[in-house]
């Protein structure tokens, strides 16, 4: 049984935020019914990554009819799940009448406030929420982190607001409305940069150098966490590195932090004779951090990833090619991942989804 | 007054620096009880030492003071809403008077690697004897399972471990490592989203359950979209899988930088008759030569504007525009200020009240809201002793004086 079993999400029309938000509560083994618009476009990129999992409705819901079978659908549900375009449309207003409804609504600046109209991407919110500003070498570009992460961070904070609702509605009985925002997620997500504004001037900035603590080592880099006391003693006894006792740059945690080249000088021709592998295992053994440099692509075959079941086998049900993609971000202890989901067709499950509703609608009429 | 969302839940806190502390505060802001749990001869390293200047120390402009474990912003910035106790673990009392809390407990959170609750004698199975209903949210960097799950990892050696590095960085250039540990954050998210799932499976069967959260796989997690490109595209800087043509341009000035989305042929049409040189198409890709070309012709026409004039053209146009701003910057955002995001929390030792995020999501009938500011080490010790667990004053004196509990390093 998995954790979410039993509770019912209605997730109507698509961006990142709402289908990845979806794809959380799918993972966790809630019953998820996307909800598509007939004219719709569907990124088989974007499906794969979301939806599997999920069962694909299309209705016009904008038609009085449809609107109808969506409010009747919505009666059967827990959380109904909508994004920027629903949310100003009024659609999910119009739906709440029912009481232990929880609607989450996900937008990318707010939903009320001088930015709420705003037009917006995932990079207007790295740029408004400072991330952009701290990613990056000092007097150079700022960068995003990579792909959509701000829709991301926002889908995982609706995903907590709506379940402190659930966990709310345990108590009292009652749903309600849920909203949140990809900037103010970011933000929270920065918290520690945040208050460091109000505890040092300035706050913080884009590093001077671009690799930081990453080293190039005989088949790519690692990083390293050499600044704490014990990584810096237990390296140096490992290697038996000699270093200068009154070189200043070495001598404390706060300098080693700043000196990063010197570090560089003294390491690097130890780490340059030593692969990814044989460092991560070497210094992780006594407790010192450390880092392979992998790029995507190599780690559905990471041993370790291999033997927790950390990727999932999509299966698309119309015959297209598995693809193997990250399984859920939790899991119950001793419990694997499944080892394939399947991604249904566009408008797979319409029917067999709204026959019920429908009969029930006609029947009260 | 109106009811919290989760004022209902009682949370055991074992966690340390950003990953575990945060999961909680965000559990703590909906209005879970959460207690703090330190250690006399070991404090969470996010305090920076008990000697000033030792760990990562991160002080307020006004210095260290008496209590430097108490100032340090980092440990500030991620545990608000919680209570503090200090209890040694490695002996017999600690671990009785530990388990004590557990009984009327919904949850124990820890991100230490897995030996350690086992060596420690408080594991699920000593949790579950205690509080058969209890929820064990386990935080390790690698998971509790599999060949590298006794290795030690921090945001700096996920991002690596889990593909996002390889992919942060300007095309062409080499590998980074964002500005923060922010794997660690990402995994703060996923560990309280587990404990609100445990929580309602419990609600369905009465059942506990251990949960755990890999910081390394919920930072892959976050990098779904480039599994689905066979192979998957290698470093992007700004651009986008999806988005022919978007970036991050300079503006007059020192650091001055704006972003811009173009979405469709409606906002290449909107952005040519502001740069007449773009060809008239909207290229077919962010990495093909025309949108490459088009991002230099850009550039010329931002880097000779300010960043205000940018925005104010371009979002008059309807244009996904923003200027860069600083974390600084960010404290004075007419969205969050107006929308009265910003929370004024009291901060320890004498530092003032300052601005700190809002709460995470609203919740329209219950929202969440800060009640304590940042918890001093082992802040509440005798409060919780006594009142919790009955313990009399001069039992507590005792533990005090024996290390076993209380504030601050060990007694000499």
């Amino acid at each position: 049984m998995k954790l979410l079993n039993g509770l019912k999400v209605v997730e109507v029309a698509g961006g990142i935020k709402v289908g990845y938000c979806g794809k959380l509560f799918a993972d966790s083994g809630a019953e998820v019914v996307k909800v598509s618009l007939p004219d719709e476009a569907a990124d088989g990129r974007l499906r794969v990554w979301l939806d599997p999992g999920k069962a694909s409705v299309v209705l016009d819901w904008r038609l009085p009819e449809g609107r109808q079978l969506l409010r009747g659908l919505v009666g059967t549900a827990d959380i109904l799940l909508v994004g920027d375009a629903v949310a100003q449309s009024g659609l999910a207003e119009d739906l709440g009448e029912f009481p232990r409804l929880i609607t989450l609504s996900l937008t990318d600046l707010g939903r009320e406030g001088p930015f709420a109209a705003m037009p917006s991407s995932d990079l207007t919110v790295a740029a408004l929420s400072g991330m952009a500003a701290i990613n990056g070498v000092a007097g150079g570009l700022p960068l995003r982190e990579p792909g959509n992460q701000t829709s991301v961070v926002a889908a995982l904070a609706g995903y907590l607001g709506a379940l402190a609702a659930i966990a709310n509605r345990s108590q009292t009985g009652r749903g309600q409305a849920v909203d949140a925002s990809a900037l103010e997620a970011m933000v929270n997500v920065l918290s520690p940069s945040v208050v460091q504004c109000s505890y040092q001037e300035g706050g913080p900035k884009r590093r001077e150098k671009a690799d930081g603590f990453l080293f190039d080592c005989a088949d790519g880099q690692v990083s390293i966490i050499t600044s704490s006391e014990r990584s810096w003693e237990t390296i140096v006894g490992l290697w038996d590195l000699k270093v200068d006792p009154l070189d200043p740059r070495l001598a404390t945690e706060g300098a080693r932090r700043v000196n990063m080249e010197a570090v560089r000088e003294l390491l690097g021709p130890v780490i340059m004779t030593k692969t990814r592998q044989e460092l991560f295992e070497e210094l992780c053994l006594v407790r010192v951090p450390c880092g392979m440099l992998m790029r995507p692509a190599e780690l559905p075959n990471d041993s370790h990833l291999l033997e927790r079941g950390s990727f999932v086998s999509i299966l698309p049900r119309d015959g297209s090619a598995a693809t193997k993609m990250p399984g859920p971000s939790f899991r119950v202890f001793g419990e694997k991942p499944p080892e394939s989901l399947p991604l249904a067709r566009i408008a797979e499950d319409t029917a067999r989804v709204l026959a019920p509703v429908a009969r029930t609608l006609e029947a009260r009429s | 007054m109106t009811r919290l969302p989760l004022e209902h839940i009682r949370i055991i806190d074992l966690t340390q620096a950003w990953a575990g502390s945060y999961a909680l505060q965000l559990l703590g802001d909906f209005g879970a009880e959460v207690i703090k749990v330190e250690s006399r001869t070991r404090p969470d390293p996010w305090r920076g030492g008990f000697e000033a200047g030792r760990g990562l120390a991160a002080y307020p402009v006004s210095g260290p003071g008496e209590r430097p474990y108490n100032r340090s912003y980092l440990a500030n910035s991620v545990n608000r809403n919680k209570y503090g106790i200090t209890l040694d673990l490695s002996t017999g009392e600690g671990r009785e008077l530990f388990l004590d809390l557990v009984r009327d407990a919904d949850v124990v959170a820890e991100n230490f690697t897995p030996r350690v609750l086992t060596n420690l004698g408080i594991g699920f199975e000593e949790l579950r004897a205690v509080q058969p209903g209890i929820i064990l949210l386990s935080m390790p960097a690698f998971g509790l399972s599999g060949p590298y799950s006794e290795y030690p990892g921090i945001g700096g050696t996920i991002e690596p471990m889990s593909g996002n590095a390889s992919l942060l960085g300007e095309p062409g250039g080499g590998a980074q490592v964002s500005g923060v540990m922010y794997p660690d954050a990402v995994a703060g998210l996923n560990g309280a989203a587990a404990v609100l799932a445990a929580l309602h499976a419990r609600d369905a069967t009465g059942e506990g359950k251990h949960v755990e959260v890999s910081q390394h796989e919920s930072m892959i997690a976050m990098l779904g979209e480039f599994f689905a490109f066979e192979p998957p595209p290698a470093r992007l800087g700004n651009l986008d899988l999806d988005v022919a043509v978007q970036g991050i341009f300079p503006a007059v000035g020192e650091d001055q930088w704006v972003s811009i989305t173009i979405r469709d042929d409606r906002d290449w049409g909107a952005l040519r008759g502001l740069i007449s040189c773009l060809a008239p198409l909207l290229p077919q890709s962010s990495q093909c030569p025309e949108a490459l070309a088009a991002c230099a012709a850009i550039a010329e026409w931002t880097a000779e504007r300010s960043a205000h004039e940018l925005v104010e053209c371009l979002q008059g146009l309807d244009l996904p525009a923003a200027k860069v701003r600083s974390i600084a910057e960010v404290l004075a955002c007419p969205q969050l200020g107006e929308t009265g995001h910003w929370v004024h929390v009291e901060q320890p030792e004498g530092i003032g009240a300052i601005p700190m995020p809002g709460i995470i999501a609203n919740l329209h009938d219950t929202p969440g809201g800060v009640r304590l500011p940042p918890v001093r080490h082992g802040e509440h010790s005798a409060e919780i002793l006594e009142k919790r667990l009955g313990l009399t004053a001069e039992r507590i004196a005792d533990l005090t004086a024996r290390g076993i509990t209380g504030e601050g390093p060990p007694p000499a």
